[in-house]
């Protein structure tokens, strides 16, 4: 099979090409061809320039693996992978990750989408109290103290 | 560490997504987050409906019934209370309005907590719930009060699931007085913790029941009761891979000829029967129960045991099998032709907290003629004047754990260096109390690379 490129266009109009097997690990992008004449540019409404290059980043790092020896990678590459996804979500800032995920979902990269959500949680939440979680989420508290002791007497086991 | 952003940034994501966030979490975290906000309390329900095929239900209560040492105990009312609410939440996010549809499915469950009398048919309507929502992992550990022929019978359902992939069942868990049907066609794991049981045949039928098993984790201490149920005594299967024991039990016929990885240990000495796995033994791990000072006779198993773990490539000898084993050889004089040959072996794992048991290493690498790697633990009690021998082997790596820098340690690691024609690579994994000390540690670091040039040995040491 002939290689054959695909043109994304950013919501701020910045311009990639990728080989087809990099960007058909998206799941949206096929519907977007099939839509619209194959030789277009696919313009992304909803990711920008910087959000959709970390896309890419990671689908090229991803689409390698895949491809050896018809698919069956060893473990080592499996354990490789999982350091360099590690690294790769190490290095973005919190407002980097919310948007990678919103575009993981928009495009429907199963995989980046996991990843990302796993990241939130692991690093956001995980182990830390009421009060931590809203430091480092941002969230304001609109409770009333009320309404607090109601929410939290519904899930009462919870906070033991 | 993330960096923080100005805003509620998090909040420009749909639920569906914060949900999905929620499902990675363990349920008890996932569900506290109801309070950070109005719009956080919707969404462990929305995680919940949408995504519990996808999430860990985990309703894990034992923290509250071992409280650990130094936490204040709590009174008897907050206990009941605590004790409530955590029947209620488990109540509440297992037993969900809407069925039959995909969503509703359960990918993996997990209960550990105790059950007083009453609270029996509550936790096997649990059971019962989680698989009509087919769950794929079954993981209960529940403490009953009573032990004895009165205690609960588990929902029969278990034995006879079509979706269960794994399950477990612990600890000194009744499964009834009647041994149940089984017919679990895709469960490959199964992991029993003394499971009592009524009726003898109960760990035959489980096994032919399960055609599919690949491992079995199945640990079992009998106890000491005018009531107890009949020991377990054969397990047979014949396509079983893995099989990982620890028993006090007496007798034990093993009918496993597919096994390719066996994890023994014993408590008290077990006379095995008969055992079929010896062609296909890949992998061992032996804890033999060590000697008292009342046996003077051989431990009865031991020729049995070493004819299984002939072909093994990966061995691991803890220290009690190695007395037995010093023992055994003892008992043929020490006479070399004597000693089993072990024609596969490549890696050897070798505990020993006896200056006799290190000698058994000697014979040990005479006979292993292809070791590549050799790992060692407690060298700090060899012989400080002799040592032991190790001629004669092929070892390329040798790993050393808790290693404390002594003479005796420093004197076998210059017999290693001096008598192996092959070695290549020292690892050195430090004991705490050395590398926690600065300069001690320095000390250590500084024998041992004088050690390297007095040997003038090109032998590379990596500290792990």
């Amino acid at each position: 099979m002939s290689k054959k490129n695909i043109v994304l266009k950013s919501s701020n109009g910045i311009i990639f090409e990728v080989e087809e097997a990099v960007a058909l690990q998206s799941e949206t992008i096929p519907y977007m061809i099939e839509d619209d004449c194959a030789n277009d540019t696919i313009p992304l409404a909803n990711v920008t320039g910087d959000i959709l290059a970390l896309v890419i980043e990671y689908c090229k790092k991803h689409v390698v693996v895949a491809d050896g020896d018809g698919g069956g990678s060893s473990s080592s590459s499996q354990e490789d992978l999982k350091n360099w996804d590690a690294q790769f979500m190490n290095d973005l800032d919190q407002s980097k990750i919310f948007n990678l995920l919103l575009a993981a979902d928009f495009l429907n990269i199963k995989t980046l989408f996991d990843l990302t959500c796993q990241f939130v949680a692991d690093t956001m939440i995980k182990g830390k109290s009421v009060e931590e979680v809203r430091r480092t989420l941002n969230i304001e508290k609109d409770y009333t103290s009320e309404e607090e002791a109601k929410a939290r007497q519904e899930n009462e086991w919870a906070f033991k | 560490m993330v960096k923080h952003v100005s805003g509620d940034a998090i909040s420009s994501l749909p639920d569906e997504t914060l949900a999905q966030i929620l499902s990675k979490l363990a349920t008890k975290q996932a569900a506290s987050t109801s309070i950070l906000s109005k719009r956080w309390r919707n969404l462990f329900p929305l995680m919940n409906h949408l995504f519990a095929s996808q999430h860990h239900l985990d309703f894990d209560h034992s923290e509250f019934l071992n409280p650990k040492q130094g936490e204040k105990k709590l009174g008897r009312r907050r206990k009941k209370e605590i004790e409530e609410s955590f029947r209620a939440f488990v109540d509440k996010t297992l037993c969900l309005p809407s069925r039959n549809n995909n969503n509703n499915k359960i990918k993996k469950f997990s209960l550990k907590c105790r059950d007083k009398y009453h609270d029996m048919a509550q936790t096997n309507r649990w059971i019962k719930y989680a698989l009509e929502r087919d769950v794929s992992e079954l993981d209960l550990r529940i403490k009953t009060d009573s032990i004895g022929a009165s205690s609960r019978p588990l929902p029969s359902e278990i034995f006879t699931s079509k979706t269960l992939v794994k399950l477990t069942l612990g600890t000194y868990i009744s499964v009834g007085d009647i041994s149940p049907k089984v017919l679990l066609p895709v469960l490959k794991y199964l992991s029993l913790d003394t499971v009592y049981v009524f009726d003898g045949e109960f760990y035959y039928d489980m096994m032919q029941g399960c055609p599919a098993l690949e491992e079995l984790v199945f640990n079992y201490v009998d106890i000491n009761h005018y009531n107890a149920p009949e020991e377990p005594n054969c397990i047979s299967h014949k396509t079983l891979k893995r099989l990982t024991m620890r028993t006090n039990l007496r007798l034990m016929i093993l009918d496993t000829p597919s096994l390719v990885y066996l994890d023994y240990s014993e408590n008290t000495r077990c006379i095995f029967h008969s055992a079929t796995f010896i062609e296909s033994l890949v992998e061992a791990r032996l804890d033999l129960a060590g000697l008292t000072r009342q046996d003077h006779s051989d431990h009865p198993n031991l020729s049995k045991v070493i004819g299984w773990i002939i072909n093994a490539r990966t061995l691991y000898f803890s220290s009690n099998t190695v007395e037995v084993i010093y023992s055994y050889w003892k008992g043929c004089r020490f006479y070399d032709s004597e000693f089993p040959r072990f024609g596969n072996l490549l890696k050897l794992s070798f505990e020993s907290k006896t200056k006799q048991g290190w000698e058994v290493l000697t014979i040990m690498l005479k006979n292993s003629p292809k070791l590549e790697t050799l790992v060692l633990k407690g060298l700090h009690f060899i012989n400080s004047t002799h040592g032991v021998c190790v001629k004669e082997n092929t070892v390329k790596v040798l790993e050393i754990n808790d290693y404390r820098g002594s003479l005796e340690e420093l004197g076998q690691l210059e017999r290693f260096l001096r008598q192996t024609d092959f070695l290549q690579v020292i690892k050195l994994q430090i004991d705490a109390q050395i590398k926690d000390d600065d300069k001690k540690l320095q000390l250590t670091k500084d024998d041992l690379l004088d050690l390297l040039l007095k040997c003038e040995s090109s032998c590379q040491i990596q500290f792990v």
